[in-house]
């Protein structure tokens, strides 16, 4: 077996304590492509919190009697909510890096929409990743305004010969992160 | 009962020193944690009143309690502000349970009627109100709680500054006339001390929860906003239950440690300790708040 690896850091990063609790939690899982030791693409699952779902589906008028059952139209209009429009700063707050460098991904293509039996919007998407080796690839997933907070759930489903390895995030690490920055803002 | 306060202050202490090594992070954590679970049980209390089920109010009101609760358990901008005065100040206790709880009920009317007048008049949507709460009313509530720290700074620098020889206060009543030509100090405690109490809660109150105004955008969506209003000062008494954890530690220790200090060291001396303590409670309210306010500009 080659040994392979991947560092994968789901974090809840605390950001600017102004904001210092999240409004949304996203769980996640997480797969990737690996074709011949790189990584070609990811597709990630994001159930959002029954909260968020029912905002989410509030917002644009669907299920208005807020049963959760979604009808297929109602359905066909929500998927791609998340994925359609994004800011030109926002990166779907997954953060790729190849020893030390960012890793930019390519566009999202969203591939299923779901509401559970809890409420919760599953929501599922793939992006392509030009071609990383996946020595030293490092994955991070966090809101930088800590808007929302990410949990991963379950193991980092890993194509081919290969395993990902899950690092906790480091709420310590995260303070620290946050005081640095607060000092450094003039 | 000196020495109970005294050992409870100790106990203060303790936890003060174990949040700011690292208590703090885990207990936000648990928050998070908390607020995750509270949300998601919040969810499926709105669905089951939308249904109209029996007893889907009393769940409604109970999870936002809870969802308050939480949401109050990690960092926050009120329990800096009541924490701090508590400790410059003295405040009897039930004075600062009251403020705590004034401020967070001034809040939930603040998101009512932030919701109603920005849904009706202005015809805003959710992101409108949440860019407002998190983005200028979290800045302007950040900037007047770093005003009222500044403020018992400098008052506790002037005092400060007169117990070492500065001008003499002026008589309450003139030497020469018989007349009162100024208020006397006791007169100037008690209006600062109403006009305190309602920049209190006007700073903490100006800005409202983010999560309360969801509550009241959802509800009002869903035709079922009465339980909004009242779900959202369900989150306010849930907010000031943290508020009131705070203001007990806050009056224990300036009760059990502060006040027992100034009375051991006695006359000027210990009028330079009551003083020193205000200017520097007023400090650490400026040092926690003012980097808040500067990185928005």
């Amino acid at each position: 077996m080659k040994s392979l690896r991947l560092a994968i850091c789901a974090s809840f990063l605390a950001a600017p304590l102004a904001q210092a609790h999240p409004h949304a939690f996203v769980g996640t899982q997480m797969a990737l492509t690996v074709d011949g030791g790189a990584v070609t693409a990811i597709e990630m699952t994001w159930v959002y919190d029954a909260f968020s779902s029912l905002m989410i589906l509030g917002d644009r008028g669907l299920d208005p009697d807020g049963d959760g059952v979604l009808t297929p139209d109602e359905l066909a209009a929500l998927k791609g909510f998340d994925v359609t429009n994004w800011p030109e700063d926002f990166a779907g707050d997954i953060f790729f890096e190849s020893g030390g460098t960012p890793v930019a991904l390519g566009d999202p293509e969203a591939l299923d929409i779901a509401v559970d039996d809890m409420g919760r919007i599953v929501a599922r998407h793939r992006r392509s990743v030009p071609e990383v080796p996946v020595d030293a690839l490092t994955i991070r997933q966090f809101d930088p305004t800590y808007y929302i907070a990410y949990s991963l759930d379950g193991p980092v489903a890993v194509s081919g010969d290969c395993r990902a390895d899950v690092a906790p995030h480091d709420p310590e690490a995260a303070m620290q992160a946050v005081e640095t920055e607060l000092s450094n803002t003039p | 009962m000196p020495r109970f306060l005294t050992v409870s202050a100790l106990i203060v202490g303790a936890v003060a020193l174990w949040l700011a090594l690292g208590g703090a992070s885990w207990l936000g954590a648990q928050a998070v944690e908390g607020q995750r679970l509270a949300q998601d049980a919040l969810a499926g209390a709105i669905r089951r009143l939308r249904a109209g089920e029996p007893g889907a109010i009393a769940s409604l009101m109970g999870i936002c309690f809870a969802y308050g609760f939480f949401h109050a358990a990690g960092p926050g901008h009120g329990k800096v502000l009541i924490g701090g005065y508590g400790v410059a100040r003295n405040v009897p206790l039930g004075r600062l349970a009251g403020l705590a709880l004034a401020s967070s009920l001034a809040q939930a009317a603040t998101a009512v009627a932030l919701v109603y007048g920005a849904l009706m008049v202005l015809g805003w949507g959710r992101s409108d109100l949440q860019g407002a709460a998190d983005g200028w009313l979290n800045q302007l509530s950040y900037a007047a709680i770093a005003g009222i720290g500044l403020w018992l700074m400098v008052r506790g620098l002037v005092r400060l500054h007169r117990q070492f020889g500065g001008p003499e206060p002026k008589a309450a009543v003139c030497t020469q006339c018989g007349h009162a030509h100024g208020p006397s100090i006791e007169d100037a405690a008690n209006t600062t001390t109403l006009r305190e109490a309602l920049s209190i809660v006007a700073a903490v109150a100006v800005r409202p929860c983010t999560g309360a105004l969801f509550l009241l955008v959802l509800t009002w969506q869903l035709n079922v906003a009465a339980a909004g209003i009242a779900g959202t000062i369900a989150i306010a008494i849930g907010t000031a239950s943290v508020g009131l954890v705070v203001a007990v530690g806050a009056v224990t220790l300036r009760a059990g440690a502060i006040t027992r200090l100034a009375d051991l060291a006695g006359g000027q001396a210990g009028a330079r300790v009551l003083a020193g303590v205000e200017a520097a409670a007023g400090a650490a309210i400026v040092a926690i708040t003012l980097p808040i306010v500067l990185a928005a500009l």
